[in-house]
Parts: C-alpha cells; structure tokens; sequence
C-alpha cells in the first residue's frame, strides 16, 4: 500500500444542553462541566451536537456557541443535534458550521441527505448512526437520542447513506457513550468496511491506547471524544505522541 | 478592503474571520461595486461545481469578475470550490463549465488503493514546488485540512505550485499571475493556512 | 485558550431541606426541590440497621484471618472516619487489619499526630509517599487545567490499597462511605452504595485514566502509583472494595465523637477550619484549603456548606443555623498554609489567582466593581 500521508484525526465531542457543555452518560445529559479549556490550536476538528431535549431549552443557545467556536476556532466545525430541514441545515452553515450532522432525520426521510448534499455538497453531509448491541450480538440503529429501535443494520444504513450522497459517516456505540472502557470496534470495523468514506467513531474513549485500537482494529479514520479532559492542549499532544510512537500518522 | 465573494456557497463567515484576525478588512459581498473597488477578491465555496456556476451566473457575477480578474489583473484567491470554479469544466454531476480563467479540468479523486476514502477528507502534507509570495514562513510539508472529491487538473503543469498526495498527485495550490487558488482550507487550517492567507493579503 | 460556556445567567436552586445547591455536579433535586442526598438520609433512618449488622458480620466471616495473616486492608488517612473503622475493625470484630495510607500532598502536624496516636493502639501500616517531582507536577497541571489540585493523589487513594490488596492477597477492603448517594450524586447501580464501583470512581472523581497523563515531564515509569491494577489480577485475589458506611449509620459527627472516646484526637489548633465552622473534618492535608476553596469556586458552595449538610441530614443541625455558619464562613479565603502551597504548586501570589479566577464558572460569579460576587447566594 503507498504510504498514506493522509493524517488520522482526533476530534472533540461538545455535547451541548441549552448552550451549555454537558456530559452525556448513554445519551442523557450527566452532568455539566464548568469553565472549561477547549484548546483551539490542538485540536483537529471539533463536533458540536445540541442535546437538548424538547422544550428544555431553545435553539439560540447553541447557536451562540457555534458562532463563539467558528471565531476562535481555526479548524472545522461539524454541528448537529435536532436537524430536520433545509432550513436548520442553512442555520447551521450561517452560523459557522462547515459540516452538518444528522441523525434522525435520515432514517426517517433518507432523501434528506440528498438533498443537502446536492445543494452543499457531499462534503457537508455527515450521517451520524447511534448503534446498540443486543444481546445475541448483532446491531440495530437507534434513533431519538438513541430511544427507538429502526430495525436497521448499521453497515448496511451506512452503505446507502453514502449512496445517498453522505460525506461520512459519525458512529456511536450506544451503551459505550459516557464509560471509559474503550470503542466498540467490532462495530466500527464492520462499518468502516461497509463504507468509501470516512467513518469517525464515537463512544467509549476512555485512554490513548483506545484511539489506537479505533484506527487498527477499526479502521476509524477519526477518533472521537467528549471526555472534556480529553480536550487540552497537554492530554491532546499526550495523546498524539502516544499514537505517533506507535507508528499512527497524526497531526503534531 | 478584501471582498469575500458571496455566491450562496460556502462558510464566508470563517473566511471573513481569518481575514479579520489577519488584520484585513474582509466585506461580505455579491454586489459588482463593491467586487470593483476591492483591493483583492477572495471565492470561497463549497459544494457542487454546476450549482457553483449557476449562482455565481444568476448573480451577473461572471462577467464581472472576468472583467475585474482577467481584464484588470485584481489578485485573488479561490478556496476549494472556488480554486475548482476558475478551471474550464468540470464533469462533477454531470459537464458544466467553468470560469474558464486557468487551463485545467475538474476531475474527481479516484486513488488507486482502495483504502483510500473518498472524500479526501483531513490534514494532509502540502509539497511545495516553488517557492512563491503565499509560502513565506510556510514549512515545505505543512499540513493543511482538506475537504473534496474533486481536483483540479491542470494543463500548464507550471501553475501548479503546490500537491499532495493521496493515492495520486493532488494540485494543492495553483498560481498563475493574479489568479491564485488552492483546494484545502486555508482558512481552517489554523498556523499554516493563517500564515498562507496573510501571505496572499500582504504579498498577493 | 477559548472559554466555552455562554455566561447565560442560570438561577441556581438550593435544597428546601438542606441547603447544596443544585450546581453541584451530578446532584439530583427533586419536584420538591430536596436533593438526594436528604432522601438518602430519610432512607438511612428506615434501613434495619441490625440486618445490615448481621450482613456486615456474615460478610466479614470467611474472610477473618485463621492463620493469623491481615484479613482486610482499610485505606486510612488518620481521620476521625477511617480511623473509626480500623478501631472497630480490629477491637469490635476482632479483624486483622492492614492499614495503607496513600500519602496527603502536603502533610500536616494533625494528621500525622492523629496517624501516629492510632498506631500506637496496635496497628499495622503501610505509608505510601509517590514520587514528589510527579506528584508536585500533577498537582500544578491539574489545579491549572481542572481547577483541582489533588486530582492525581484521588487517583491515588482508589489505587494504591487495591494495589496492596493484590500484591498482598488481602482480597478485604474497607472504604468509608459513598459519596454519590451520601452526599448527592450520580449513583451508578444501587450496588455501588455497598461495593465499591471503580469505573464510577473514575468517571466522577478522576475524570480519566492516569495513563493519559504522560507529558514532557511525567513518564510511563512515573505513573505507577496511580494505574488500577489489572482486571485479572483483581479477579484473581478476589478484591472487594467495600463501604464500611453501608452497614453502619454514617455519621462523621459521630464518628468524630467515637474516635475521641478511645484516642486522644487531636482538632484544627484554631479551634476552626478555614472555610468551616468544625475543626474535625478533613486536617490531614495543607492542600485542602485550597482544595475545598477550588470547589467554592467552581460550584459555588464550600466547606461550611458541605459540613452543614451533613449535619442536618443527620439531624444535627436545623436548616436556619445551617445558613447562619455558611454566611459566616463558607468561602473563606484558604489564607492558612497558603505559603506552602504557592511553593509546591510553582506559583506566586499573582499566578495563583490568575488560576483561581480561571475556574470561576461565569454561571455563578459576576464581577461587580472590581469584585466577585456570587450571582445566587445561598438562601
């Protein structure tokens, strides 16, 4: 294989209730974090989602971050939480966002993405997947802030939305989100290998040898993170050196 | 004043940012009288080459930015979309012209490995081929954030200034004259794209 | 470095029955506005305290020592709660306890007094000091970047007598109490009120794993003390980390009350801690102050708070008093000891409050003229 000079990226997770950045265990909001110390220089992208439930909160809150982060931060922004139109997906452009997340709304309007992606580009399409494990071992996409069960194999959801015009593909284990045990990388494998694009994987970020086994063993072109101490300038160049020793090409 | 072109297409909001932060006077615009009296012109863009021409059409732009670009020599800078929008065509979604101002065709990304994702999306090394007013202070190699399925190739192999790689030689700058473009992000990738467009403010 | 939270205003409710507010991260309020640490409370005074007695002496049983060898290991500080356990560990249920001590950053004269007078009963111990470049480097990075200064040695303390356990094969341990459930938190699984969870320690208290922390200073060699041992090692000697609180009623008063009963005790020589109005709670380590004061900060309620909510969770105190004390005292500036601290953190005056004021959540603190004010005093 010719030596990939493409760079595997770290991106931080702001889940964001009512404009202020929380901490979400399985999906519901923890626990807020205080003042905190987003470092814009380290990072290599940042992934802002709105997790405010209905009615607990409104719109304008998130938008005033998205707003703060595309001025301070030099690297793109992703957004998402609750987009269901063209509308909110201008919103979010106007408001500074490169990359628009949507989850929901995909599945249950799967011409949504092709719509998006015609007007914006393939590029600005991210199709977010929330995935739970059963039992048995197989996995089925879940929509509603991860509440309703589709009946969808999340490789084969995320195969058609890249037919669909998704840029990539950003991957949730369910029941990883918020613990510290390291990424499901039977699923992330098996979607990353479904897909053309790039898949960045979310959910049980827990050390730097978690991100490592997400890029080998599951072959995640991004690892993502919402453990705010995750997010400064020295833990994201201790993560880094730890990937680079280990022979993981990152951005230093 | 630096017009930041506003064709519908693409994250002016950042662009005017970096510009300000630069110490610019950046001006969010469609309108012709204000494209003529910029000091220099910026095309940002993201998205589709067709529906790129097809703003930029509708708003009269193309005629006058010819006229500003190519008659009057005004410098700019194409982003991405916008590099691509300066080319001949394009056969993104179909064949749809272009600008017409560089001899080159938009082509999509196809790397021979088939572990390479398309879009080519994330930070890669920018190879410098010369030295030009846009890479001063710039290391040979810096890494700067890409975001597309589609490259411009050029005919003039001398208007490509800078390439990455990814699978194949990718055009990561291209200059010819005032006419100046490059596919990444300049204004999204922190220190190195800072320093390019400051470059290309002070030195364009 | 960008701030991140919007300075949007947000009211900030206080417990109707004692008087935590609800900024205080992973509390639960109820529709009532009583927080859950006040509803454990009620549901302590309903627990049959002597099944939990029999459960305590049915657990012990197996694991009383025949040979002679340490049968249970108490991570112990020398205060008045760790050392009512050792004492009644060992002189109540005839135990054999080990006791590990996972050094304080800076110790002081009363708890080493206090450590000292409990050994002299009869005890084994083992003192665990870590390597004071690491520990002195963490402390700094951690009160910069996290506004806590004792981050690594809370890694430490849930470590190190697990890693004794292990390599002792004491598979025994007894924690204090619960700190999510008795205090108000997040309780993971109502099995973690009895055994103790971990990953709920790591994700609440810690934040993240210790093997994150390797910097330009710190090397894989120097975070020893803090990794958790092996998930299979831990299996394999069976270690149970157990809270001693859940099988006895949980009062630090009069935990307090025991242990001057059977030792000389010694208190905060002030007759106060800064910050509170005790002088028994927490006084083994000089870093506290500034310890607790960082919490006043970033959540806006101190120590005089927080010991008043003990207090009238177990009936001690009215709720009126309560106010009265926290009014008088909470947010005291850490002034005692201050000196020591600035030398093992690296800073001057001016740094320290630079940090200090980096740590204030705008949610909580305005500036008025000049001066900080909290948005929402207690009431």
């Amino acid at each position: 294989m010719a030596e990939e000079l493409l760079r595997r990226r770290l991106i931080t997770v702001l889940t964001l209730n009512d404009g202020v950045l929380f901490r979400t265990k399985k999906f519901h909001p923890d626990y807020r974090y205080t003042l905190n110390f987003v470092d814009a220089w380290s990072v290599d992208e940042v992934v802002a989602l709105d997790v405010t439930r209905e009615g607990q909160g409104d719109r304008a809150a998130f938008l005033e971050v998205i707003e703060h982060l595309a001025r301070e931060c030099f690297v793109p922004l992703a957004c998402g939480g609750g987009v269901r139109s063209i509308d909110d997906v201008q919103t979010l452009l106007r408001a500074g966002a490169d990359k628009v997340i949507i989850n929901t709304a995909a599945v249950e309007r799967p011409e949504f993405i092709t719509e998006i992606a015609e007007l914006y580009g393939a590029q600005c399409v991210v199709v977010s997947i929330d995935a739970r494990r059963a039992d048995d071992g197989r996995y089925e996409v879940m929509t509603r802030f991860g509440a309703n069960p589709t009946g969808l194999d999340p490789a084969a959801w995320a195969a058609r939305a890249q037919k669909l015009g998704a840029g990539e593909i950003f991957l949730t284990a369910i029941e990883r989100d918020g613990s510290l045990e390291g990424y499901d990388n039977t699923l992330n494998r098996m979607v990353a290998d479904a897909v053309s694009i790039p898949v960045l994987v979310a959910g049980g970020a827990g050390n730097w040898q978690h991100f490592h086994d997400a890029f080998l063993e599951g072959h995640a072109s991004a690892v993502c993170t919402t453990n705010i101490y995750h997010f400064t300038e020295t833990s994201i160049r201790s993560a880094k050196r730890y990937l680079s020793d280990a022979g993981i090409l990152v951005r230093t | 004043m630096i017009a930041i072109i506003d064709y519908g297409l693409g994250n002016l909001r950042s662009v005017a940012g970096a510009v300000a932060r630069l110490g610019g006077t950046p001006l969010i615009t469609s309108r012709i009288a204000d494209l003529e009296r910029a000091e220099k012109l910026i095309l940002p863009g993201v998205g589709a080459f067709g529906d790129g021409m097809a703003k930029l059409a509708r708003l009269g732009l193309v005629d006058a930015l010819t006229r500003i670009v190519i008659e009057q020599r005004r410098p700019i800078l194409g982003i991405c979309l916008g590099a691509q929008l300066m080319a001949e065509e394009s056969d993104e979604f179909g064949r749809h012209q272009g600008l017409g101002w560089i001899r080159a065709h938009v082509r999509r990304i196809a790397p021979r490995d088939p572990a390479l994702r398309v879009p080519h999306v994330g930070w890669n090394e920018m190879r410098q081929l010369t030295s030009s007013a846009l890479f001063t202070g710039v290391p040979d190699g810096a890494l700067f954030y890409f975001v597309h399925s589609y490259q411009i190739c050029c005919d003039d192999a001398a208007m490509v200034i800078g390439t990455c790689e990814y699978g194949e030689q990718i055009t990561a700058v291209l200059q010819r004259d005032n006419l100046y473009g490059t596919q990444f992000h300049p204004e999204k990738s922190q220190r190195h794209g800072l320093s390019l467009l400051d470059n290309f403010l002070k030195d364009g | 470095m960008a701030t991140l939270t919007t300075p949007r205003g947000r009211s900030i409710r206080y417990c109707k029955r004692c008087i935590m507010p609800d900024s205080r991260p992973r509390v639960v309020f109820d529709e009532a506005g009583i927080c859950n640490a006040c509803h454990n409370a009620v549901e302590k005074q309903d627990i049959d305290w002597t099944q939990r007695r029999e459960a305590f002496l049915a657990l012990i049983e197996p694991y009383r020592s025949k040979t002679g060898y340490w049968d249970c290991i108490v991570p112990w500080s020398g205060g008045k709660d760790s050392s009512t356990i050792a004492y009644r560990l060992k002189f109540e249920f005839g135990m054999n306890p080990l006791l590990v001590t996972f050094s304080p950053l800076l110790p002081n004269d009363v708890g080493n007094r206090n450590r000292e007078a409990l050994i002299q009963l009869g005890f084994d111990h083992v003192f665990c000091r870590p390597n004071q470049k690491v520990m002195r480097h963490l402390a700094r990075r951690f009160f910069i970047e996290r506004g806590n200064p004792k981050v690594a040695w809370d890694a430490g303390i849930n470590t190190t007598p697990i890693q004794m356990a292990v390599a002792k094969g004491i598979p025994l341990v007894f924690y204090a109490e619960h700190g999510e459930s008795e205090y108000g938190g997040r309780v993971l699984r109502e099995e973690s009120k009895k055994i103790r969870d971990i990953t709920e320690v790591i994700e609440h208290q810690i934040g993240d794993d210790p093997r994150n922390w390797l910097d330009d200073e710190v090397r894989s060699g120097d975070v020893n003390p803090y990794i958790y041992p092996d998930s299979a090692d831990v299996e394999r000697v069976g270690v149970k980390a157990m809270y001693f609180g859940y099988f006895f009623r949980w009062s630090m008063l009069e935990n307090y009350k025991f242990i001057c009963s059977k030792m000389e005790f010694a208190v905060h020589p002030a007759g106060r801690t800064p910050g509170t109005f005790t002088d028994f709670d927490s006084l083994d380590d000089k870093s506290d102050n500034l310890y607790y004061y960082m919490q006043y900060i970033k959540f806006g309620f101190g120590r005089a708070v927080r010991d008043a909510c003990r207090m009238i969770q177990n009936g001690q105190m009215t709720r009126a008093e309560a106010l009265d004390l926290a009014r008088k005292y909470d947010g005291e500036f850490p002034d005692e000891f201050l000196d020591e601290m600035m030398d093992y953190l690296g800073m001057d005056r001016p740094e320290l409050e630079r940090t200090i004021d980096l740590h204030r959540n705008s949610e909580i603190w305005a500036k008025d003229g000049g001066r900080w004010r909290l948005r929402y005093p207690v009431v």
